[in-house]
């Protein structure tokens, strides 16, 4: 017998009864916000008094101590008739939403929600929040900084697809077919252009690489300080998750039946990616790399949510199989917490204090001194 | 749970799509769809939802010019099925002039519409005083006709018996497997239009070639009228059947070859194949370059084993696909030339 799921002991789940879009933790990781298809923001306080525990035991190992409270239940946020299509966090403890009804919903941590934004008979497509605290929404051929921000707006060659800010904040880019757009109050606008159907996008994590996730089953890479291409291909399906390592040394993607890495140390410098964890019959749907540690979070079609890291093969049960496909998978900031969302409505969070990777951590370092 | 069929409406402007399609909504009887159309028209809903979406068509970046797909479609149908409830069906209605082929290829190409969602059914909605004229004139109406798996010649009672003959001919010749029905102001049994698994391949339908029936088919071994089909700039028709078994090793690769040399003109191709050796019946169709294949049930006892063929196309020559598939028989004598 395998040890139950580590979401059973250390952490707690709901069935909220409309798919999760997306997910986003606030900056402190005191709230996380699961958009929900039914046009609702479920946002759940993790202050949870009485929380499980992990002990370091005197001889080694670890002690699980139960729960002693049941922890806060989600709150509910009507903010869209139809259907939330995006959220992040807005940098002041609360959340942006987006929907199909062409609204901007400010959901604030305290207070009642603002509607920032209304482009009547439009969706909002995509939503991002930079390190310098500027909002920024994308509908169809346009990407649009909210008013507070100055409210400037930008035209596209074609309709967004995705938005993602450099880590500095200083640039936004913006997916689309045919390539991507760079947005940056300093340096204006700029396109970089590769045929093809960008859908998802990654920055690693010193700003000099952009990635693009393809319909073409295949990866995009930009150079961006000279637009130098890489090209990363050979997926079985489309790798619109993407997520890089946090010392940017791998992107990890989906697109297969198990994580799909690729070195960034330097990229290229090996032309094949490496698989890594547990292969499912069913596809990889997210990938979430720790913010800290060389670790992986993987969301499959089948619901099972798994630990898993680059160059093994073994793989550490978060969360058992059920509940539909794996939407929304991300880690707080500082890597202490997980939460998930899936696409019958399942959605929670767990601690994942770093006692419980002490032993495992110098297994992997070890390991990557012999490499 | 289970994935929820797609209906693509096509038809010239003025032959009737948004008459049949507030049919289709009002006789709904509870049931919820998610309609999609290019602009919004006169549309009653209850309980219904409807979408307008601009068409971007897009080419993929894969070397192939006829692997194209609407990007709308992706990001409005990746968003219903995230809709609680879901939809008992997607109706999608194309604008007048627009080629049904990327949209059928974006169900094909998209893992998540695949997840979730399936093509049931390409309806061509055709204006039958208007047809035989719009073929003529018109490239695009052809196109919908060799895509769809319906049409409906609407209008019926507006047009005479003669000129009704003429347009039945006229939709055989360019599609002979599709099913044909004549309409007014739209008024079809619902039950023919939906749940018609027209992209199932266990319910795949190729109707025998009819000896002299339209004028390209082409009745292989037993009729083979001459020079039909070579050099045409037009839509050509081919329907081939064998009464001998085929050779898997040397049909699979023709396909192949057919479909990546040939897929920017090859419009459609569909097939139930008998295979040497084989139990099962084998069924592909092809959309371009997007192929669907794979073993189907056994050939039933008393069942003839007969393969049949038919491929639609721009330029197709009958005379060169029936050689070549003579060689891919299971007797062919391979000569030497």
């Amino acid at each position: 017998m395998s040890a139950p799921p580590l979401l059973n002991m250390l952490g707690v789940s709901w069935n909220l009864g409309a798919p999760v879009v997306a997910l986003a933790w606030n900056e402190k990781a005191h709230a996380l916000g699961f958009a929900l298809g039914d046009g609702h923001l479920a946002v759940v306080n993790t202050f949870w008094q009485g929380a499980p525990r992990v002990e370091q035991r005197p001889g080694g190992g670890v002690a699980i101590l139960e729960a002693l409270e049941p922890a806060p239940n989600p709150v509910r946020v009507a903010c869209h008739p139809g259907s939330c299509l995006c959220i992040t966090a807005d940098g002041q403890g609360g959340f942006l939403t987006g929907g199909d009804d062409g609204r901007v919903v400010q959901v604030p941590r305290v207070g009642t929600p603002a509607v920032l934004a209304h482009l009547q008979g439009q969706w909002i497509d995509a939503l991002a929040h930079s390190a310098l605290g500027v909002n920024v929404y994308a509908s169809g051929r346009q990407a649009h900084q909210t008013q507070a921000n100055g409210g400037k707006s930008i035209e596209l060659p074609a309709p967004a697809t995705a938005l993602s800010f450099s880590p500095d904040g200083q640039s936004l880019a913006i997916a689309h077919s045919g390539g991507a757009t760079l947005w940056s109050t300093a340096t204006g606008v700029r396109h970089l252009a590769w045929p093809g159907y960008h859908r998802a996008l990654a920055w690693s994590p010193d700003g000099r690489y952009l990635i693009s996730g393809m319909q073409e089953n295949a990866l995009h890479g930009w150079r961006v300080a000279d637009a130098g291409d890489i090209e990363m291909g050979g997926y079985q399906g489309q790798p619109l998750s993407l997520s890089f390592s946090h010392d940017g040394r791998y992107l990890a993607t989906s697109g297969a039946a198990r994580p799909v890495c690729w070195g960034f140390d330097p990229p290229g410098a090996s032309s094949q990616p490496v698989e890594c964890g547990i292969a499912s019959k069913t596809p990889v749907t997210c990938v979430s790399c720790h913010p800290r540690q060389s670790m992986i979070a993987t969301g499959y079609h089948n619901g099972a949510v798994v630990l898993c890291q680059p160059g093994s093969e073994e793989g550490l049960f978060i969360k058992g199989s059920g509940g539909g496909a794996v939407n929304a998978l991300a880690w707080s900031v500082d890597g202490s917490r997980l939460a998930f969302g899936t696409q019958e409505g399942i959605l929670g969070w767990l601690t994942l204090p770093e006692a419980l990777f002490r032993s495992r951590k110098a297994e992997s370092l070890n390991q990557e001194t012999i490499q | 749970m289970a994935r929820i069929p797609v209906t693509v409406l096509t038809g010239f402007l003025g032959a009737g799509k948004t008459t049949l399609l507030n049919r289709l909504l009002r006789g709904a009887n509870g049931r919820r769809y998610a309609v999609i159309v290019n602009e919004y028209g006169e549309l009653g809903i209850d309980g219904s939802l409807v979408i307008g979406a601009e068409e971007e068509v897009y080419e993929l970046n894969n070397g192939c010019v006829c692997c194209k797909l609407r990007g709308d479609l992706i990001r409005v149908v990746s968003n219903l099925v995230r809709r609680p409830g879901g939809f008992d069906g997607i109706l999608i209605e194309t604008s007048g002039l627009a080629d049904p082929a990327p949209v059928v290829q974006t169900f094909y190409f998209d893992d998540l519409l695949r997840q979730y969602t399936y093509l049931d059914s390409v309806i061509c909605v055709a204006d039958a005083r208007h047809l035989v004229n719009q073929l003529r004139d018109a490239p695009e109406a052809e196109v919908q006709l060799a895509q769809a798996d319906l049409v409906l010649l609407n209008k019926a009672d507006l047009a005479d018996a003669a000129l009704l003959a003429e347009s039945e001919n006229a939709v055989l010749k360019i599609n002979p497997t599709v099913e044909l029905r004549r309409s007014v102001q739209g008024d079809v049994a619902l039950e023919h239009l939906f749940n018609r698994g027209a992209f199932d391949l266990s319910r795949l339908r190729v109707a025998p070639a009819r000896l002299g029936a339209a004028p390209t088919g082409v009745r292989a071994q037993a009729y083979l009228p001459p020079d039909r089909g070579r050099h045409s700039e037009g839509l050509v028709s081919v329907s081939l059947s064998f009464d001998q078994a085929l050779e898997r090793s040397r049909f699979m690769p023709w396909l192949q070859g057919l479909v990546v040399e040939r897929g920017a003109t090859l419009l459609r191709a569909k097939g139930i194949v008998a295979f040497e050796g084989e139990p099962r019946r084998f069924v592909f169709q092809a959309v371009h370059m997007s192929v669907d294949s794979g073993l189907d049930r056994a050939w039933a006892a008393g069942e003839a084993r007969q393969s049949r063929l038919v491929f639609i196309g721009r330029g197709l020559d009958a005379k060169a696909l029936h050689e070549e598939l003579t060689h891919c028989l299971a007797d062919a004598c391979l000569e030497v030339s």
